[in-house]
């Protein structure tokens, strides 16, 4: 049976207590309410994803710092090791240059006196604090200065300097006293073969 | 406030919540860029000073090698702190070898100083004073010998002046022996 639609609005009951429409505008709302919840799934995917992989390659650079804090140690360690066996070196060498052979020069001192004049005394000294200086000190009984001169030509021929000289003639006797430095010891760095080729002169 | 409001309000709150998560996820995933910026900046300082590192000690390797190379061949050469004793039966061995008129001998270890600072590579100096008189050439050939086989060794003092007899020499000879410090001492 079929109803006129205004005889069907007839029977309605009238409803009480009814909220008035929002305005037009709150429509929007639902949208954005879907519009937000993309927002959301998108930009957080993303956030994460990017964090994620950020968070990769700070572990990564972390590593590897980690790795160049540990090369920078044993780099200083190195360093640390290779002064110290230069310091130990420096000692050695200072005291290899400083220790130079005096029995070439005491055979040479006294062939250069000859026959004639007599050592009284010939003292040869090393000072301890620049050991590669020496304190001279020469006696001899002879008349004339002359000797002393060759003995000094031979001294100087051997690479000594000297300085700080005083000569004197006690009872007879020539005094002569010098420090003896030698010449630049630094310039040939000799191996202990040469060095030990150096001594050993026959008298 | 009617129902209708209330949802719209209940709604926008939620539209405000999604996108402060929205904004919170991103503004994490700033800040861990930003820390990857940071330990990528603290990973090229410590790169520089790597190379820093290694520069200066290239550098040294380079400055250091010919002094020491010519140590490497002196090293053997110089006795160690544990080998003090032999040190000194050495000396005295080679003074019994040569049946010299020995008039003293006397063995010291002393400390090695220099301008009154103690030598840290060779700490001790093994000192013997021997008192010799007997034949000029003996004796300085005995000298020059253990020049000779002690090329480490350095004479401190010789002084020599007329011996008893008419040929004969007094020698006073100071000897120092160097005793390093072993890899083990330290």
């Amino acid at each position: 049976m079929l109803l006129a639609d205004t005889r069907i609005d007839d029977f309605k009951t009238e409803r009480k207590g009814i909220a008035p429409p929002l305005p037009m505008i709150m429509r929007l709302v639902p949208l954005l309410f879907y519009l937000s919840l993309l927002f959301l799934v998108v930009v957080g995917s993303f956030a994460s994803l990017h964090a994620r992989l950020s968070s990769n390659h700070r572990n990564t650079v972390l590593a590897r710092i980690e790795t160049l804090k540990k090369d920078i140690e044993d780099t200083k360690k190195e360093r640390s090791a290779l002064e110290a066996q230069i310091s130990e070196a420096m000692d050695l060498e200072a005291w290899v240059l400083a220790s130079m052979p005096l029995q070439p020069l005491a055979v040479a001192i006294i062939r250069s006196l000859g026959n004639q004049p007599e050592i009284v005394d010939f003292t040869l000294e090393r000072d301890a604090e620049t050991p590669s200086q020496l304190r001279m000190s020469l006696r001899l009984n002879t008349p004339s200065d002359k000797q002393l001169e060759q003995t000094l030509e031979v001294i100087r021929a051997m690479n000594y300097r000297e300085f700080n000289p005083t000569q004197t003639r006690v009872q007879g006797n020539l005094d002569y006293k010098a420090n003896l430095l030698w010449q630049d010891p630094r310039s040939g760095r000799q191996t202990p073969e040469e060095r030990a080729s150096q001594t050993g002169v026959t008298p | 406030m009617n129902p209708k409001q209330l949802g719209a309000v209940i709604i926008l709150a939620g539209i405000l919540l999604a996108v402060q998560l929205g904004m919170m996820f991103q503004n994490k995933a700033r800040a861990v860029e930003v820390e990857v910026e940071k330990v990528k900046g603290e990973e090229k300082g410590l790169e520089t000073q790597l190379a820093a590192e290694k520069d200066i000690l290239t550098d040294l390797q380079r400055q250091s090698d010919e002094l020491l190379k010519f140590v490497a061949k002196w090293k053997p050469f110089f006795a160690l702190i544990e080998e003090k004793q032999s040190a000194e039966t050495g000396i005295s061995m080679k003074v019994r070898e040569e049946g010299m008129l020995t008039l003293s001998q006397r063995y010291q270890q002393v400390p090695h100083k220099i301008n009154n600072k103690d030598n840290v590579s060779l700490p001790v100096l093994i000192r013997a004073t021997l008192l010799f008189d007997d034949n000029y050439s003996k004796l300085l050939m005995w000298f020059g010998n253990m020049e000779k086989i002690k090329p480490t060794m350095r004479v401190g003092r010789l002084a020599l002046s007329k011996g008893s007899r008419g040929e004969d020499l007094r020698m006073e000879l100071v000897l120092e022996i160097p005793l390093r410090k072993g890899s083990g001492a330290k």
